[in-house]
């Protein structure tokens, strides 16, 4: 009786883990899977998005305020990034349109950007792999916490999950 | 890797990995301490229910007809393990030894007026 009990807490925690912690991570895995990689501006949003969201289905007050930090690290990491991606077009625009006019049906080749410039742009790839991986280790960890109490509360403490009957 | 020389995104970011890595050590840290609690919960019940055992079946034994050697042996094992239990679980022994005491002296009675009924 006490095996089955246990499975049946196993069970709960898996569901949990499934439902709880996997299915919010299918936008970027979609990403993932159909262009190949994940950008790091989407990468960033989601570690915010999903600290949050995780965070607040703890029942752990330290848990949550960690969560709140994280998202808010992250939002304003995404932030940043947007404001500099707008700046670096609006940047590129205002040099589309100081050219000549008589140019602007040839074909200019254009100045390979340094890589100083892509990284203060937020462009260069290397810049780009380090926020990813941040962002992944962030998410990660979001997991194994949410995970870890997940683990306390349904396999120690037996508590039920979803017990919609 | 110099810090002051990270972009301010990556700064954000890599502020955000280490406090979620805290919460990781925090997790950890509460489910070890969770787990350390039960393993102890678990163990003082379980040396509680033997002792009360124990002590059940002492009661329970007409004393007097033992061996004095054994009954010494077993008063003696009885007070060992009284020993190892905290103050609380040794009240809530004391408690149920004293009403059981009660319950089996109104038994004792009943069954004198009954014979004295009889008689």
């Amino acid at each position: 009786m006490a095996a089955s009990e246990k499975t049946r807490a196993i069970h709960r925690f898996v569901q949990c883990i499934l439902l709880i912690l996997v299915l919010p991570l299918l936008p970027p895995g979609l990403e993932w899977f159909l262009t190949g990689t994940v950008t790091s501006e989407s990468i960033t949003l989601v570690a915010s998005m999903y600290a949050i969201t995780i965070g607040v289905s703890s029942k752990y007050k330290t848990l949550l305020a960690f969560a709140i930090i994280v998202s808010i690290l992250f939002t304003a990491a995404y932030g940043s990034l947007a404001k500099e991606r707008a700046d670096h077009l609006a940047a590129a625009q205002t040099i589309k349109r100081a050219q000549p006019s008589q140019q602007d049906n040839q074909v200019v080749p254009a100045d390979p950007p340094t890589n100083e410039t892509n990284r203060s742009l937020g462009t260069s790839e290397d810049f780009g792999n380090r926020m990813r991986r941040y962002s992944i280790i962030a998410i990660v960890m979001v997991f194994l916490v949410h995970a870890g109490e997940r683990f306390l509360r349904h396999v120690v403490e037996r508590e039920p999950f979803w017990d919609l009957v | 890797m110099n810090v002051f020389s990270l972009h301010l995104p990556e700064l954000l970011s890599l502020m955000g990995t280490l406090v979620s890595g805290l919460a990781l050590l925090s997790v950890l840290l509460k489910i070890w301490t969770k787990m350390r609690a039960n393993r102890i919960a678990r163990a003082r019940l379980q040396e509680f229910k033997q002792n009360t055992d124990l002590l059940r079946i002492a009661k329970s034994l007409r004393m007097e007809h033992l061996d004095p050697v054994e009954r010494e042996k077993l008063l003696r094992q009885i007070e060992r393990l009284l020993q190892g239990l905290d103050k609380k679980t040794l009240e809530e022994v004391n408690e149920s030894l004293y009403q059981r005491s009660l319950q089996g002296r109104v038994r004792y009675a009943e069954s004198l007026v009954s014979k004295s009924a009889v008689h």
